[in-house]
């Protein structure tokens, strides 16, 4: 089973996206901020991130620069889900390492399939 | 003190020019003395000649007489012969002629010759005298001896040449001394003269060069000014009029550049406003996100839930429901905020001052808090340290300023305490609210932010705590707005203390242009409403009108009297529809707002009572319902329909429309009754006149005593006859001085020619009922 980990805090958003990605067949795993999230990816390494960038104690930014700079999580692919919809925003969290960018409110269908193109590059890369 | 005066460039030119001119002056005055000189010279030349001349011929006189004298006396030895009278008158006259030339030499004699003159002159008076003896004396031989005659003879002549050449030597110094100073003046001239053109030529050359000068200094100046180099100062050299304009250039581009960085100043704050407003813009949209991504991926949920799994769980439905609404909520809270936050910036935010008694507010909030404050296990508590003075504010802005910043400490704090501590300082007539909390407190850098608009704290705290990060941004204005001041400390850890300063008495301030008409008019009613506050009940002049209110709904009902009475209307009451009618019968209310949805008689059933009684007709009805029942209830008689929650902007321009008291004018119609009558009668209440009516010509002349009638509609069945009589009756009354009301036939057929040519009336006073509704609205306006 594939395995997400879902980095939000906010509890409503957070409760939604679970049971929405958990509908579509996948193993969703989930942290309130970044430095639980890295915590978590030590523990056990998921197969994709979808980070929320505005979080307390470490933000999204800089928790995906973290895992850029582990050559465990160098690969690790990584969707940015925020609601700043600002062009330079889109490139502030490609900056940062993430390798896509999806804006609040979600559009579902597409978030599906950006996680399902990046899992199959992963597997094309044979990662 | 002597102040040297401005060497200015016309001074140095009217310097340079009366040198000159003094020297071309100068020049003349000696060339003037030397002509004179030389004219001298030459005069003494020609009398140096004449002297000359007249020398040599008193010579020859002299010599001459002599001889004669010699011959005489030579013929008186010898023949003794007598001279004859006209010899002796000759001889005479040689000697007056001889003396008549040698005076003419006087003019001649210098002071040199003047000695020498003087001698010849006396040795020729004795020798004149004895020539003269020697005439008289010669018939009696009387005559002087020729020895001593011939001696002074000699004398003579040896005087006159030492005269001759003591004359010569006198001219010829005399001559020598002219010539020296003709010389002498020409060389003065000369000098003069080269003395002015040298001077005239270094005046031009030094003033066209330091003109030149100034000029070009002043030229690179402007060139480097106008280049953009604003900082630059031309050098002022000379205290002159070039010399001013350099100083004005200088003060020009002074000037240039305090507005051109003033420009730039405003410019720099331009793209401030715009930094922020972007900022603004990418927060908004970013709040604004947050909420709606969890109403539209729960809203998804569900209705994926529903029609692909086709399992609703309920119970799991009901929870995401009710966070969407929650969501939804916090949307709108959010919404609210920014437009009020816009409303402040635009200058668009009135404050309606009234007199208000703070503590009762306070006291109030309390009720209103006391379950949120339970919820997070806070006590709230009121403290007033002295007797606090009814304020003149805005109470609605000083309640939700008070609200916001209870709710704002409730939320952050958590089992403990917050205190309102009200007090009133005399000193400088300000009311003092304190609102502090035992919560988690702020950190300096927190506290600097605190009234930033959507800055909280942390991003996290406006996820753990909620708000919208607005609310304190907008009580800081409202403050502002009420002309006090707001401030903030606070201890991490500890807790926060709100402090707002309030005047007692706030200075009313209007500006006009900054509230659009509609805020004007609600303002003026504001002022209407609080004169007749006073009044109240006794004085029902002032009052707009009487409004009937039928709702069953305590809460709205109340809303409405409260609305009612702000815009200066009487309110009256019915809990239900049968009330209602019995009241609106009895008291004629000038308006009724009536609910549709009422148990036992409902809204609907109530209108179409009201109007079917003739009693009741008249009174506009403004129906009131959450459904839009707008076409409908139009079609059955009312008035207007006002969509419910109220909206008392657009209640308060209903009433006004409908108003009885703000109508066209009473209208009578004479006609039978009939369902045409009735549908004239709702038409004409519709387009706000007031209606009267009169089946015949005495009922119509009555209804016209009672009331000025403003126009007259007859027809509908009425017998032509009975319209002759009423006509007849009307001209009667215009003649009698009654104003000539406008008066309109209304029939469903074309009038025959026949009825046209008795009634005489001009075609277009006649309305057909048939088109009424439709057409012909606008003739009634």
């Amino acid at each position: 089973m594939i395995q997400l980990l879902l980095v939000e805090d906010n509890e409503m958003n957070r409760d939604m996206l679970t049971r929405r990605l958990e509908r579509k067949g996948f193993d969703i795993v989930a942290a309130g901020d970044g430095e639980q999230a890295l915590a978590m990816i030590e523990e056990s390494m998921p197969d994709l991130v979808l980070m929320d960038m505005n979080l307390p104690i470490k933000n999204g930014w800089a928790t995906c620069q973290e895992l850029r700079k582990n050559p465990r999580t160098e690969k690790l692919p990584v969707i940015a889900l925020t609601a700043h919809a600002m062009a330079e925003d889109k490139q502030k969290a490609l900056d940062a390492g993430c390798d896509d960018y999806t804006t609040k409110p979600i559009d579902f269908p597409l978030l599906i399939q950006k996680i399902e193109n990046l899992l199959s590059k992963k597997t094309e890369l044979g990662v | 003190m002597f102040t040297p005066p401005r060497l200015t460039l016309r001074l140095r030119l009217s310097i340079s020019i009366i040198a000159i001119v003094a020297l071309f002056t100068l020049t003349n005055i000696t060339y003037q003395v030397s002509s004179e000189n030389r004219n001298l010279r030459l005069d003494n030349l020609q009398n140096a000649v004449a002297s000359q001349l007249g020398i040599v011929s008193i010579r020859q006189l002299l010599e001459n007489q002599q001889k004669q004298i010699l011959v005489l006396d030579a013929l008186k030895n010898s023949e003794g012969e007598n001279l004859t009278r006209q010899e002796n008158d000759k001889g005479l006259e040689g000697l007056i002629s001889l003396q008549a030339e040698i005076m003419r030499l006087e003019p001649f004699v210098f002071s040199e010759t003047a000695e020498s003159y003087n001698s010849l002159i006396e040795n020729y008076k004795s020798l004149n005298q004895d020539w003269r003896q020697f005439y008289v004396g010669y018939n009696e031989r009387r005559t002087p001896t020729i020895k001593k005659v011939e001696k002074k003879f000699n004398t003579t002549m040896k005087l006159l040449s030492e005269f001759e050449s003591i004359e010569i030597v006198a001219t010829e110094q005399q001559t020598l001394n002219l010539q020296r100073t003709v010389r002498f003046t020409d060389r003065i001239t000369l000098a003069i003269y080269l003395f002015t053109i040298a001077l005239t030529v270094s005046l031009g050359y030094l003033l066209i060069r330091y003109t030149n000068r100034s000029l070009n200094e002043l030229n690179k100046g402007t060139v480097r000014i106008g280049g953009g180099d604003l900082k630059y100062h031309i050098p002022v050299n000379n205290d002159d009029e070039i010399g001013d304009l350099t100083i004005a250039f200088n003060q020009m581009s002074d000037k240039l550049s305090n507005a051109m960085a003033q420009v730039q100043q405003s410019k720099e704050k331009a793209d401030q406003a715009n930094r922020s407003k972007t900022n603004f813009l990418a927060n908004m949209s970013h709040e604004l996100r947050t909420p709606l991504n969890a109403i539209i991926g729960y809203s998804e949920m569900i209705i994926e839930d529903y029609r692909e799994e086709n399992s609703l769980d309920e119970a799991q439905a009901v929870e995401d429901l009710q966070r969407i609404l929650s969501s939804g909520r916090h949307l709108l809270q959010l919404i609210n905020d920014v437009l009020d936050l816009a409303k402040i910036e635009s200058g668009n935010m009135t404050v309606f001052n009234e007199t208000f008694d703070s503590v009762d507010i306070i006291e109030e909030l309390l009720t209103t808090m006391a379950p949120i404050a339970k919820k997070s296990g806070n006590v709230i508590v009121l403290e007033k340290s002295n007797h606090i003075p009814k304020l003149y504010n805005d109470a609605v802005k000083f309640r939700q300023l008070l609200l916001n910043l209870l709710s704002n400490a409730c939320k952050f704090t958590e089992k403990g305490k917050i205190t309102i501590l009200a007090s009133y300082n005399e000193k400088n007539n300000h009311a003092v609210f304190h609102v502090s909390d035992t919560g988690i407190g702020m950190t300096p850098s927190q506290i600097e932010l605190v009234f930033k608009a959507f800055v909280q704290a942390d991003s996290s705290t406006s996820k753990k705590y909620g708000g919208t990060g607005l609310g304190l941004a907008i009580c800081k204005q409202f403050v502002e707005l009420m002309q006090g001041s707001m401030d903030v400390t606070s201890a991490e850890g500890k807790g926060t203390t709100f402090t707002v300063l309030l005047p007692t008495k706030a200075v009313s301030q209007v500006k006009k242009d900054a509230i659009p008409s509609e805020n004007q008019q609600e303002l003026s009613l504001d002022i209407t409403h609080s004169t007749s506050v006073n009044n109240d009940d006794e004085n029902n002049a002032n009052s707009l009108g009487r409004v009937l209110v039928i709702d069953d709904d305590q809460a709205a009902r109340q809303l409405l009297l409260r609305h009612l009475e702000k815009e200066g209307y009487r309110a009256i009451e019915a809990d239900n529809a049968k009330d209602g009618i019995k009241i609106a019968n009895e008291q004629q209310p000038d308006l009724i707002l009536l609910d549709l949805m009422m148990p036992n008689i409902d809204g609907w059933t109530a209108l179409s009572v009201l109007k079917e009684s003739d009693n009741t007709r008249h009174i506009p009805v403004i129906l009131q319902s959450m459904l839009d029942e707008k076409t409908l209830g139009l079609d059955l008689g009312a008035a207007e329909f006002l969509p419910k929650p109220v909206d008392r902007q657009r209640m308060a321009t209903t009433l006004r429309h409908l108003n009885p008291q703000e109508r066209r004018g009473v209208a009578l119609l004479i006609s039978p009754e009939s369902d045409a009558r009735d549908l004239l009668l709702e038409e004409l209440a519709d387009e706000a006149w007031q209606c009267m009516t009169a089946i015949t010509c005495t009922q119509a002349e009555e209804r016209m005593q009672q009331k000025s009638v403003d126009i007259i509609f007859i027809g509908l069945g009425i017998e032509t006859e009975t319209v002759i009589d009423i006509l007849a009756m009307l001209s009667a009354q215009q003649k009698s001085g009654v104003p000539i009301t406008p008066i309109y036939i209304v029939s469903e057929t074309p009038l025959s020619k026949e009825q046209s040519r008795r009634l005489d009336l001009p075609a277009d006073q006649i309305i057909f009922s048939i088109s009424l509704k439709k057409n012909n609205r606008q003739t009634l306006y």
